[in-house]
């Protein structure tokens, strides 16, 4: 469905990615798993087009969609929910439903989608004409997600959607997204929460500094040493820390 | 589905209206020197056009801009030259100006799309000393910084002479800016710009064009401008450089800060606020305060603007308007009024 091959990416002169590949199938839902700064958020606005590649080529559904603005991309049935749950925060909860719905011609189409949305979160319909920044940080993320899927997306890209939230609205994020996923939709979501990305999802990549470093499902992963160093706190680091203590 | 007004009390509106055109005859009656109150409230008349879509622009936005003196010379001054030496009438020149002033505005916005914040200002400001130094240069046409008489305006055949006739041009149409303004605000648009406001990032990944939409603000709040440049040059009857002076614009600023960034009443109140304050308040005490502070009349004004700014910002960042919905709850909750909502 997705398919990245070589892609770099640089703010100004700051190379971020380095020749990054990677490929999503349709109904998959696929992890991206890296450090601050290796440059997953970067990889999704790449293939938003909020960021504009310089080199490597983005497919989506057989068409390429690296040189096009980021409108067409989301015409094209990409969402993205972007990091840190950028809502409207001075806009009303509904508000920031009917802008999700910005390329929605129809009027009743907005308001089907609306209603499908608090079915989906009806936390969100108690508090539909209340300020979206005067919302709990879980009530916003759902927020975000709601209004990405306003448009109904193809894919799905999620921004750390656990980031700054308290481990029980993380499990209910993820439960959430793992609803989504079984709905059908497919979802490229980037984590630094690697348990419960890795659990739900069928696929995973890890990137360290703007290139791929690993890839490979749940298990696979699991058992690369590589990685529970890295980010399960396992490993020479952790042996290390054994010795100084002791 | 709720209507567009619903949790609005429309009912005052009418009324305000009818005070808007009834204040004069009872300023009449009242004292003396009604006109020189008059020539004050077209003033703030004017002014209110302009802060109303600086408002759109800065407070809706969230682009900042010092640069709407210069919007203000630029429409008042093609207006005078479209009148007086093109020889259009004055309603062409109300339709044609704005959009001239809204085109300058676009091409503002250009640099808007890469700058943001005080950059944004900056170069806002940067553009207002250079249309000063064109105005001045171009004298064949402006009259240099000798300034430029300006013929009186003719509405369908009706000269308006004087500052009695211009309040009630004047303040027509500014009501009907108020009323434009607020439709833009509430409606699609006015949402696509907050949302451009609160996140960019979401708004782009929302599908919203951001390049288009704040290339839009700007052109809108050109138009503004430009409406309130024409009105300035035919009813001043005279305009120079020295009107339309750079800390002009920061009074702009300072109208919307104090009125209340974000919601067009308070850029309405902001500027009666300050265009009173500076004609009739200040005056009175003005002689006193000098005397301990050894400031110069000019810097006194500015002086009393930057201590009312900070005041505002400090105390009551929702501006004016802020403060009278606050009273508003206040009131409606009165014996039972739980004190910690009104810090």
């Amino acid at each position: 469905m997705l398919k990245m091959i070589g892609v770099e990416t640089f703010y100004g002169k700051i190379k971020a990615l380095h020749g990054v590949s990677l490929e999503v199938l349709e109904g998959q839902l696929v992890c991206i798993l890296g450090a601050n700064g290796a440059g997953k958020s970067t990889i999704l606005k790449t293939i938003t087009g909020l960021v504009e590649p310089e080199y490597g080529t983005i497919h989506f559904n057989g068409q390429r969609i690296d040189r096009m603005d980021a409108e067409d991309i989301i015409k094209l049935g990409i969402g993205h929910v972007p990091e840190w749950r950028r809502i409207f925060a001075e806009l009303t909860v509904k508000e920031n439903l009917q802008m999700g719905g910005f390329l929605l011609k129809e009027k009743d189409l907005i308001h089907e989608r609306m209603v499908e949305a608090f079915h989906h979160f009806p936390i969100l319909e108690k508090r539909k004409d209340q300020q979206a920044g005067k919302m709990s940080g879980g009530e916003q993320q759902m927020l975000a997600i709601s209004r990405a899927l306003m448009l109904k997306p193809k894919l799905l890209l999620l921004d750390e959607p656990s980031l700054g939230l308290s481990p029980l609205l993380v499990q209910d994020i993820f439960a959430t997204i793992k609803e989504l996923h079984k709905a059908g939709t497919t979802i490229l979501l980037v984590e630094q929460n690697v348990n419960h990305a890795l659990k739900i999802a069928d696929y995973g990549y890890v990137l360290t500094t703007g290139k791929i470093f690993l890839s490979g499902t749940y298990e696979e992963l699991l058992d690369e040493e590589k990685v529970r160093e890295q980010y399960l706190g396992e490993g020479k680091y952790n042996r290390r820390a054994k010795v100084w203590s002791g | 589905m709720k209507g567009r007004y619903d949790d609005e009390n429309l009912k005052w509106i009418p009324i305000l209206i009818i005070a808007v055109y009834l204040s004069p005859f009872l300023l009449k009656s009242a004292t003396f020197s009604y006109k020189y109150y008059l020539y004050i409230l077209n003033m703030a008349g004017i002014y209110m056009i302009l802060t109303v879509g600086l408002d759109l622009l800065s407070g809706f936005t969230g682009l900042m801009s010092l640069g709407h003196a210069a919007f203000l010379a630029i429409g008042a001054y093609t207006s005078a030259i479209l009148v007086d030496q093109a020889g259009l009438p004055f309603e062409l020149s109300l339709i044609i100006t704005p959009v001239i002033v809204g085109l300058c505005g676009l091409m503002i916005g250009f640099p808007a799309l890469r700058i943001e914040g005080m950059y944004l200002g900056l170069t806002t400001m940067g553009f207002g000393f250079i249309v000063k130094r064109l105005i001045i240069a171009f004298r064949d046409w402006t009259g240099g910084s000798a300034g430029l008489q300006v013929s009186k305006a003719t509405l369908f055949g009706f000269t308006i002479s004087n500052d009695w006739n211009n309040y009630f041009m004047i303040y027509t149409f500014a009501i009907i800016a108020i009323i434009v303004a607020r439709r833009i605000v509430k409606s699609k648009l006015g949402r696509v710009f907050m949302a451009i406001r609160d996140s960019e990032q979401a708004a782009q990944a929302s599908g919203i064009n951001i390049a288009k939409y704040k290339m839009l603000s700007f052109f809108i709040s050109g138009m503004f401008a430009g409406f309130a440049g024409v009105l300035f040059a035919h009813t001043n009857h005279f305009i120079s450089t020295d009107h339309f002076d750079i800390l002009l614009s920061v009074y702009f600023i300072v109208m919307v800060l104090v009125g209340g960034v974000g919601s067009i009443y308070g850029a309405v109140l902001g500027t009666l606020f300050i265009v009173l304050m500076e004609n009739m308040f200040i005056p009175l005490f003005k002689d006193t305060l000098t005397q301990y502070m050894h400031l110069e009349a000019g810097d006194f004004q500015a002086f009393i603007f930057g201590l009312i700014m900070l005041l505002f910002i400090i105390f009551q960042p929702m501006g004016l308007y802020g403060m009278w919905l606050k009273m508003r709850i206040y009131w409606k909750l009165f014996p039972f009024n739980p004190r910690k909502r009104f810090t």
